[in-house]
């Protein structure tokens, strides 16, 4: 499982989010997470058109885009969205 | 109906508390002086003056002295009296019976002149303004408080006794700066140099800079509550002013509640992609000031950094520390009280950012505080700003918690 990680340092729901992906993650043995900055790469950012909100995670499943989650979400809604 | 049941029971009561003192035996028979400043143009003078001519009449030893302190020949005596008293913004209408000074006029103030009065006949008396007429000096111990009953003081672990009035406006002070400083608007620029220089690992850099930061903020914020402090004490006896800033205050409060509940509907919280010009250039600017290889022109960066953030944020969150302002010039206190408040404000307005600086200053990892807190700060703003715009415009004696 490959996932990109939309997020800024002027973000506090993408400070938090970051720790608690990896966390959340961390047991897991094959997943990747890529974090891309919103300011630093406008460019990759833009091809995952995302909208307003940070941060945006977007999960791939054999090169397929299987979930996006928007935003800040508590360790319990992740584990809800994964198990699904 | 309840309405007017209330209103016979607070003028029965009033009634009551004016008979009861008035019964008080008279002991010695030399006139208690009131001594009146006020305004012509003043609509709550003229209402005091009813008042006081109605107590002249019935009182035998009640004794009113005037001063319209528009006229030239009264003026020195005002400022005079409003310096020794540690009052000098007070307006009119003033009133000052023996070493008690007391500014504007509501149906708490007829309850105080009486009392005043009945004070005075019975028990010692120094009359402040015949000394400061007659040229001399005024002991500050002269100076008295209006407050008369140890329920009017509450015992505080530690602190001992403190005025329940400064009480309510510490409080006042402590939860509208909390929760005003969860207003994300400056929060944003700090997140990102914390980032800037947690990346760099050098401890004393991140000290410096970071609380050069916080510092120049709680200055400037100082400054902008200053200012407006000062132009509040000029216009809180202008009574559309005061409807309009409640009505302000109102608009702001339920726009407030109206996001909060938006967001309630709203499935993804997170942070809101706005101002992304000015947000770069911004960036840009910590970029060459975090990255700048000698201490003191990084500094002077920050300073010019945090100086125009602040002022350009400060149209975000106006509403609470402008009504606090309100709150602090309807109460008239001394000068260093007003610096003295403002500065509760300012730092628990910035706690929550001291905080966030501090884990990162400790851990090296930067954490933000969760959108929910925002989100119900929100709530507690709009809350807090229509409860004051409430007041304001219906019952303002209420928001003179002194």
């Amino acid at each position: 499982m490959k996932c990109y990680l939309i997020s800024a340092k002027w973000c506090p729901a993408c400070l938090i989010m970051i720790q608690r992906y990896r966390a959340f993650f961390a047991q897991q043995i094959d997943v990747d997470i890529t974090i891309i900055d919103y300011d630093e790469e406008p460019e990759r950012v833009k091809e995952f058109a995302i909208g307003s909100t940070l941060p945006v995670l977007v999960v791939y499943i054999n090169h397929q885009e299987t979930k996006r989650i928007i935003g800040e979400k508590s360790l319990k809604e992740l584990q809800r969205i994964f198990s699904v | 109906m309840k309405c007017w049941i209330l209103r016979l029971m607070l003028v029965t009561t009033f009634l009551m508390l004016v008979g009861i003192s008035f019964i008080h035996p008279v002991k010695a028979s030399t006139p208690v002086v009131v001594h009146y400043f006020y305004d012509e143009s003043c609509t709550h003078c003229q209402d005091a003056r009813v008042f006081l001519d109605a107590l002249a009449i019935n009182e035998p030893r009640f004794k009113l002295s005037t001063y319209d302190v528009k006229m030239a020949e009264n003026t020195p005596l005002f400022n005079e009296v409003r310096r020794i008293f540690g009052k000098r913004h007070a307006m009119t209408p003033m009133i000052v019976i023996g070493g008690v000074m007391l500014v504007g006029y509501n149906e708490q103030t007829q309850v105080d002149i009486v009392s005043l009065y009945n004070r005075y006949c019975e028990g010692d008396y120094v009359d402040v303004v015949q000394m400061i007429i007659d040229g001399e000096y005024v002991d500050p111990s002269l100076i008295e408080s209006i407050r008369f009953s140890p329920g009017d003081y509450v015992i505080l672990p530690l602190i001992g006794a403190v005025p329940i009035d400064s009480l309510s406006l510490s409080l006042a002070a402590v939860v509208i700066g909390i929760v005003d400083g969860f207003n994300p608007c400056a929060m944003w620029i700090l997140l990102f140099l914390i980032t800037m220089l947690v990346g760099m690992k050098n401890r004393v850099r991140m000290w410096i800079l970071g609380l050069t930061f916080l510092v120049t903020s709680a200055i400037v914020y100082f400054f902008i509550m200053f200012s407006w402090l000062n132009i509040a004490l000029y216009v809180t006896g202008i009574t559309w002013i005061r409807i309009l800033i409640a009505g302000f205050a109102l608009v702001f409060g339920l726009g407030s509640i109206y996001r909060f509940l938006r967001k309630l509907k709203k499935r993804d919280e997170g942070c809101d992609v706005t101002n992304e010009k000015q947000r770069r250039r911004i960036f840009d600017r910590v970029q060459k000031i975090v990255t700048t290889q000698y201490l003191l022109p990084a500094m002077v960066g920050i300073i010019i950094l945090a100086v125009s953030v602040n002022i350009l944020e400060v149209a975000c969150s106006a509403a609470l520390p402008l009504l606090f302002t309100q709150i602090l010039a309807y109460n008239q206190l001394a000068s260093f009280e007003y610096y003295l408040y403002i500065l509760i404000y300012i730092f628990f307005f910035l706690l929550d950012d001291l905080v966030v600086f501090m884990i990162a200053v400790f851990t090296l990892r930067v954490t933000g505080i969760s959108t929910k807190y925002h989100k119900y700060a929100q709530l507690a703003g709009g809350v807090i700003m229509c409860t004051i715009g409430f007041l304001l415009m219906f019952f303002p004696h209420i928001i003179m918690f002194a």
